[in-house]
């Protein structure tokens, strides 16, 4: 039999030859990559429509009253121009004048809209209206430094961009599939094969990422493969780990200095410690310092001094490496912003802030440790391989659409109808529709909690609106509520020989026997209303047949009580006759009701209260009974 | 009556002194000569109070106030409020603010009925100075500048701004606050008008560099001299405006 490679683990850079011919992406990129190109296309409409809007008029006439900053306003009265001077428009153009973008009160209402429908809540500052509009303005002019670039139409810019981050659905993982079964490596239908994203450089389209990930292998060039490393970077809480790995694996005759590094080369590693968290209080001296006044205990000095140390070696250590990083690949790195601080920003830094190497772990990580960077190595270049049928993928894929979907409806509300045919759209409904469900849903609920005083006016009222009656009727029988199907039979004279729409007849779904009761009762008063046997309805039940059933089970339930007083009485007697037997051995003493309650496994030492009756013996009998219980253990023992 | 002085060789004397119809403030100098000044116009009708504002001989810039009130920064310290509270008449209300703009002499430019303040002023500042100084407050610029006390001086008889504001400007700012305004310059065409001059409902000081035009401006556009604003632009024409031949 050939060993499947998925027994062990598979390297990213090592995939046999035969699967990397064979495979192709499954990821849900390649479909909504057209959603993208989509909303390109309506860009330009929407662009050209706002730099037609925003096309200023100057003020016609300096006679009459006006504003200087503000475009096309103009005023009857004196007033009327103060008062405009205390509005939020005018105060919104005193500070966007600076920048040389005023709106005009077109232009102001919208965007006042937009803010609105983004808090959601209104501000609860003493002020209340004032300074809520007060907290607009700050919160539009801060919008508007977000994308300088853009200006008038940046709404619809951040909101394109948005939605074509969403649109790429970013996953941390690449999913690969074979195109066909492999059985030379014993790989089965319906398998995928998992590659962090965070390996690749970040690309647009899917079927680059299986090329680049062809490129990817070894070469096998011994030169070549010896240069390609990757450098692993974590600092947290006054810890630091760093590791630069060859990307080709360890032969076995190389020398290995990290303790279960396994098969990984390991070309440099160090970790440093330096106190630097606020024990008990966590977070780092300098943000304390930063967040209050500075502290000046000795042990915020330490901290201090420690934050500051920890920084200067790592930066040593990284000129150190410089060599090793330059060459490397890409470089994860684990650290707060404020860490980030050692390992760019310095004279002499061998990686730059904004390097495309630079990737963050796409998983959470532990304290940085050696160990803990041989995990994350082994997570990232090892290929995760799932099993999973077509179905289910599509059932996940869909699921996770969805997920996202309501959020860009939100962004955009009359966002272009998604093309791919996994994102059905929910049809809209119409008021009356939805007030409808609505009456719907609290008829069956009423039905179901039997709320038959709720019911009676409610059924008066919306009768008309249910066209399959058959089906209340099985509503009723089926959650068990006999006051309300005797009331729906009797007085709304629902017709239970109509099947229900799933073909079934309201008796057959009743749940108790009370309710079939209630048919059967119905059936018999009323033998004339319907042809009782189509509605599935065995026999009438009078209310004699009933008082026969009734004394009939009465009778038995007596039988049954009777036999088993005579029963008890049996064992009793059987029980009494054991005692006599038991009390026979004069010498064991023990108060015989005590032994004879001992029902379960004979304790050692017996019962508490047994203990009483050694007490009053003299020490023969004492020692008698001991040996007795000594052998009693042994025996259990031995057992 | 306008009063040239400086303060120690400087001629910004808006930066060392603040002047309203209800007191004056002057800052702590090496001799008495700058109080002196304000002295022998001031002496007997309001109070002039030898002060620093947060140990800083800036008061002019760091205070704003009318005859209702004063403002004075957070940086002030409470000995110099006491200070302060001594000094000045009771009906004076003097609050602290705490603005994140704390040179509130540069950002508030105000007579007794209206202010202009910086547009990026703290909505609550807003309201300390309309309930204090008992005023109405705008969110305006002067020229282009947002510093609106650094660039103009207000009375409740007119207006000096900077030079360089526009007609159409002059006349929102005017209609604004009820006074008619001038454009003009102090101290040799300084157009920091707010540090060269100080002014009230009845006399003004301005730096001593202030030439002779500049003077008879103020003293027109502040009625110092029993002259309207009007007389700036029929009286002093010829020696404002010069005619190239």
């Amino acid at each position: 039999m050939t060993t499947s490679i998925l027994n062990r683990a598979i390297s990213v850079y090592s995939l046999p030859a035969e699967l990397l011919s064979n495979l192709s992406v499954r990821s849900i990129e390649a479909q909504s990559s057209s959603t993208a190109t989509n909303a390109n296309d309506d860009e330009p409409s929407s662009n050209s429509k706002t730099k037609n809007g925003q096309t200023h008029t100057l003020n016609a006439s300096s006679t009459s009253l006006g504003c200087q900053t503000c475009p096309n306003a103009s005023f009857e009265t004196v007033e009327e121009q103060r008062n405009h001077f205390k509005s939020d428009w005018h105060r919104y153009n005193a500070k966007a004048k600076l920048t040389g973008r005023t709106v005009t009160q077109e232009e102001w209402d919208n965007m006042v809209e937009g803010v609105s429908s983004i808090s959601g809540s209104a501000s609860s500052s003493s002020s209340g209206d004032s300074s809520h509009s007060q907290s607009k303005i700050s919160r539009l002019l801060n919008r508007q430094k977000l994308n300088p670039t853009s200006d008038g139409d940046s709404d619809e810019a951040a909101e394109l961009a948005d939605r074509q981050r969403r649109a790429h659905l970013r996953t941390a993982v690449i999913w690969f599939t074979p195109t066909s079964p492999l059985p030379s490596l014993s790989v089965p239908k319906d398998t995928q094969f998992g590659i962090h994203r965070a390996l690749f450089p970040p690309f647009e389209t899917a079927g680059d990422y299986l090329e680049e990930l062809r490129r990817m292998q070894l070469t096998g060039d011994e030169e070549e493969d010896q240069e390609r490393r990757i450098t692993l970077l974590m600092v947290a809480g006054g810890h630091f780990a760093g590791m630069v790995v060859g990307i080709k694996p360890r032969g076995k005759t190389e020398r290995q200095d990290v303790k279960g590094a396994g098969d990984v080369r390991v070309l440099q590693h160090k970790t440093f410690h330096r106190y630097t968290t606020r024990k008990k209080q966590g977070g780092s001296q300098a943000l304390n310092d930063n967040a209050k006044s500075k502290a000046v205990s000795a042990g915020a000095m330490l901290r201090r001094y420690g934050e500051q140390a920890l920084q200067e070696e790592i930066r040593a250590l990284m000129i150190e490496w410089a060599e090793d990083i330059n060459a490397s690949e890409r470089i994860f790195i684990r650290a707060s912003t404020h860490g980030k601080k050692s390992f760019w920003g310095y004279e002499d830094a061998p990686i730059d802030k904004g390097d495309e190497r630079i990737r963050s772990f796409p998983f959470a990580t532990r304290r940085p440790t050696l160990q803990e960077l041989l995990r994350c190595w082994q997570e990232l270049t090892r290929v995760k391989v799932s099993h999973l049928s077509e179905d289910a993928l599509q059932a996940l894929d869909e699921a996770y659409i969805a997920s996202l979907q309501p959020k860009n409806k939100v962004i955009k509300p009359t966002a272009t109808p998604a093309p791919q045919p996994t994102a059905t759209p929910v049809p809209r409904l119409s008021p009356e529709e939805e007030a409808r469900l609505d009456r719907r849903r609290r008829l069956e609920e009423m039905i179901r909690k039997g709320r038959l005083d709720a019911l009676k006016p409610f059924w008066a009222k919306y009768k008309s609106e249910y066209s399959s009656l058959s089906e209340i009727l099985g509503l009723a029988s089926a959650a068990g509520q006999e006051d309300v199907l005797r009331w729906l039979l009797e007085e709304e004279r629902l017709d239970p020989t109509l099947p229900t729409p799933e073909g079934k007849f309201a008796y057959d779904l009743c749940s108790t026997k009370g309710v079939r009761n209630v048919f059967r009762r119905v059936a018999h008063t009323y033998p004339d209303w319907y042809d009782w046997k189509a509605a599935r309805v065995p026999s009438g039940l009078s209310e004699e047949m009933e008082q026969e059933q009734e004394k009939k089970k009465a009778e038995r339930r007596k039988g049954l009580r009777e036999k088993l007083k005579e029963r008890e009485k049996a064992r009793a007697e059987d029980e009494q006759k054991e005692e006599k037997v038991s009390q026979t051995p004069p010498q064991l003493q023990v108060p015989a009701a005590a032994m004879t309650g001992l029902k379960g496994p004979q304790k050692l030492g017996g019962r508490i209260g047994g203990e009483g009756g050694l007490a009053g013996l003299s020490p023969e009998m004492r020692q008698q009974i001991e040996r007795e219980r000594r052998a009693r253990a042994a025996e259990a023992r031995l057992k | 009556m306008a009063v040239r002085a400086q303060f120690e060789n400087s001629t910004d004397i808006g930066v060392f002194s603040k002047l309203t119809n209800a007191y004056c403030l002057t800052a702590l100098a090496s001799s008495t000569n700058f109080y002196s000044v304000f002295e022998a116009e001031l002496d007997g009708v309001i109070p002039i109070v030898h002060t620093t504002i947060g140990g800083t001989r800036i008061v002019g810039r760091l205070t704003a106030g009318n005859r209702h009130g004063l403002l004075v920064p957070s940086s002030t310290t409470d000995q110099e409020l006491q200070h302060l509270r001594n000094a000045l008449p009771p009906a004076v209300a003097i609050q602290r603010v705490e603005e994140r703009l704390s040179a509130l002499g540069n950002v508030i430019a105000c007579n007794d009925y209206v202010a202009l303040v910086h547009p990026d002023i703290d909505r609550e500042t807003e309201e300390i100075i309309a309930d204090t100084l008992k005023v109405e407050v705008f969110r305006q610029t002067v020229a282009s500048n947002v510093l609106v006390g650094s660039y103009c001086a207000l009375s409740n008889q007119g207006g000096l701004v900077h030079p360089k504001t526009s007609r159409s400007e002059l006349d929102e700012l005017s209609s604004l606050l009820q006074v008619p305004l001038v454009a003009g310059t102090v101290n040799r065409g300084s157009e920091v008008i707010g540090a060269g001059l100080v002014v009230n409902d009845w006399c003004a000081f301005t730096g001593l560099d202030t030439t002779a035009t500049e003077v008879s401006v103020i003293e027109a556009t502040f009625h110092l001299q029993g002259q309207t604003s009007a007389a700036v632009i029929t009286e002093m024409r010829d020696s404002l405006i010069d005619n190239y031949a």
